[in-house]
């Protein structure tokens, strides 16, 4: 929810029980102002009338000029004195073909020491209207607050918040060690200010231990480079020297390997280094099948061997934008994978659909949990070689494309399939 | 033909030194800037091996030095890095060749061969061992005069055999020479199939079985027997 929207809700929910509450009390209020001035002109009226009836005037024309109601007379016997009564009534107008409310004062008075009862009438106004008016104006004046509120709130939210939005912008494309030196005006506003502050040297903290980190990494993995190279070499040389007894040539073998290993771990530490550091950022459009098909004939040796077979019919073509030698490297590691770790006479089935790509190979089920399969630090005992540096530099290229990998494993057979391009850039 | 290699690392400096005395080129070998220049002033050589992070990348000047006196041989660069751009860096100013740390011996051995042939008279280009002869233009490869048919893999594996003959060599540098992009090898079990299959067409027409398996550590392309 925005914060734009969360304020108006917030508006609304304190003003629509205000609106609501406050119209009926308005329109209570309202009524008793009018029936108290209608009763009030109705007593002049009556004071008029007695007035004229005392003082015995004649003249009709006079008295209807001092009253605006309607009056009737009603001769009433014996001598009951009636209180001033006040009500109202609905009579029915031919005018206006409907019934008409009306005020209605009833009374005595003594008209030549003869009783009558007074009537008198005065038209009031349609309540109904009243209220409709009243309920019209309230909403429309709810309206129009409603609208400048959100008019204000909008002006604001680009307005003061602005600062605060850009801050957003900045966090959500942040990468460490992509130029991140950003300045944003804070409007003078002394949170904002703070805030960006904090992100700044944030930001510089991270971006410093990343580039430590790195830097870290790549000299570690450089320096290695000449000892294995010596030790490695020494080797050699020693193979050369003498005839090795079977024992010494097992020893002599195992140290080799190891140093192999040694070799490939810091080969693969380079490359995520070099990944890290944007070493590859020249993409054309590469089509996946093309590299898939290439990977396999150049290792048709290991296939054979293995006596696997290929299943390649429902592969189809998949451009993609990427850099060459990545993708190289990420069809072959995934590529090799589903080889090396295959059966005797098992299968590799590749396809694709959509923008994905399955490789599907028979193997025996991992002991390893399958979210941890990435992680560089995760080996699966059984298997001497790297898997788990070849599949984290797999995801380390799937992240610099925002590509979505993702593994599933049943007893005979392992699932690893890549969504080129479905995970959009967190856009701004 | 004389080659010189410069590296500032002794100890990798003596087992190249080790391992290519007895070739059929001179090596020699020297561990300083000053002491590589004062060596290429006084001598020509047929093939340069530098190490280019030698004292703080004074490589590449050596490599300039090199280039302005117009000298002929070519060179070969060694490296501890092996990113795209500092390869092309290398053959930019000059290198005919790139090695990365770490690397065999047997492959440096191969690689100062293929420059060392390169400067040698055409219509010399033959590599011979024993009754094998192999055309390096055509690819051609005779067995007592007659003509076999090899796989590309399976002709790469008897030069580089040759190339390499009466030394150990270990699976892992085959797999590299064979396959040289590869990234990450687990098993070599695969050459193994390509080694039989040589050795057959070798061997059919009547061609003594020069391969011979170390145990535990690889093969050794020998007249001797082991």
């Amino acid at each position: 929810m925005k914060l734009l929207q969360r304020t108006l809700i917030y508006y609304l929910f304190i003003s629509i029980p205000t609106f609501i509450v406050g119209s009926v009390a308005f329109y209570y209020f309202l009524q008793y102002v009018i029936v108290d001035q209608v009763d009030e002109s109705l007593r002049q009226d009556k004071y008029e009338i007695i007035n004229f009836v005392n003082n015995n005037k004649n003249d009709v024309t006079e008295l209807y000029k001092a009253i605006s109601c309607t009056y009737f007379l009603k001769p009433i016997d014996g001598n009951i004195n009636l209180i001033d009564k006040y009500s109202f009534v609905h009579e029915y107008d031919s005018i206006e073909m409907d019934l008409q409310p009306y005020r209605e004062l009833k009374t005595s008075i003594l008209i030549k020491e003869k009783n009558y009862e007074l009537t008198m009438r005065e038209s009031f106004v349609d309540s109904d209207s009243l209220m409709f008016s009243i309920l019209f104006f309230a909403i429309l004046l709810f309206g129009l607050l409603t609208i400048g509120i959100t008019l204000i709130n909008w002006r604001v939210s680009k307005r003061i918040w602005n600062p605060f939005y850009h801050v957003l912008r900045v966090i959500a494309v942040y990468q460490p060690d992509k130029n991140n030196s950003f300045t944003i005006d804070s409007d003078n506003i002394e949170e904002f200010k703070i805030l960006i502050q904090a992100i700044q040297k944030m930001i510089k903290r991270i971006d410093k231990d990343f580039n430590q980190q790195k830097k870290f990494i790549d000299h570690v993995a450089h320096e290695l480079q000449t000892p294995i190279a010596i030790a490695s070499t020494q080797l050699e040389v020693f193979m050369q020297k003498v005839k090795l007894s079977d024992e010494t040539a097992e020893m002599v073998s195992n140290i080799d390997n190891t140093l192999l290993r040694l070799k490939n771990i810091n080969k693969a530490l380079l490359l995520l280094s070099r990944i890290h550091n944007d070493q590859y950022l020249q993409k054309k459009e590469i089509n996946i099948k093309e590299v898939i098909q290439e990977y396999l004939q150049t290792h048709l040796d290991q296939i054979s061997i293995l006596n696997l077979s290929l299943d390649l019919e429902k592969c189809d073509d998949l451009i993609i934008e990427m850099n060459e030698t990545l993708a190289g490297i990420l069809i072959g590691n995934l590529l090799s994978n589903a080889i090396k770790h295959n059966y005797q006479d098992g299968n590799i089935k590749v396809y694709t659909k959509n923008k994905e790509l399955v490789i599907e190979n028979t193997g025996s089920k991992l002991n390893i949990e399958t979210d941890q399969l990435f992680n560089i630090y995760v080996k699966e005992n059984k298997t001497e070689e790297s898997l788990g540096i070849g599949l984290s530099i797999v995801k380390e290229i799937c992240n610099t494309y925002n590509f979505k990998i993702e593994y599933f494993n049943t007893e005979h057979v392992h699932q690893l399939s890549v969504a080129f391009l479905i995970l959009e850039k967190a856009s701004s | 033909m004389k080659v010189l290699i410069v590296e500032d690392e002794a100890k990798l400096l003596n087992n190249i030194l080790t391992y290519l005395s007895n070739e059929s080129f001179v090596c020699e070998g020297v561990a300083t800037f000053s002491e590589a220049k004062d060596k290429i002033n006084l001598n020509d050589y047929d093939c340069y091996v530098i190490d280019i992070m030698l004292d703080k990348d004074n490589g590449l000047q050596l490599i300039e030095h090199i280039k302005q006196l117009e000298k002929e041989g070519g060179i070969i660069i060694i490296s501890a890095k092996d990113s795209l751009d500092d390869k092309l860096l290398g053959l930019d100013i000059g290198a005919d060749d790139y090695l990365t740390k770490p690397f065999h011996l047997s492959e440096l051995n191969a690689r100062i061969k293929a420059i060392l042939r390169r400067r040698q008279n055409k219509g010399f280009k033959k590599m011979a061992f024993e009754e094998i002869v192999i055309d390096l233009d055509s690819h051609e490869v005779n067995v007592n005069n007659i003509k076999i048919e090899l796989t590309t893999k399976e002709y790469q594996l008897l030069t580089y055999f040759i190339i390499n003959k009466n030394k150990v060599l270990r699976k892992q540098s085959i797999v590299e020479h064979l396959w040289p992009d590869e990234y990450d090898f687990s098993s070599y079990d695969f050459i193994y199939t390509h080694l039989t299959n040589l050795r057959k067409k070798l061997t059919h027409v009547g061609c003594k079985d020069y391969i011979k398996t170390i145990y535990g550590l690889g093969y050794k392309f020998s007249a001797d027997s082991v």
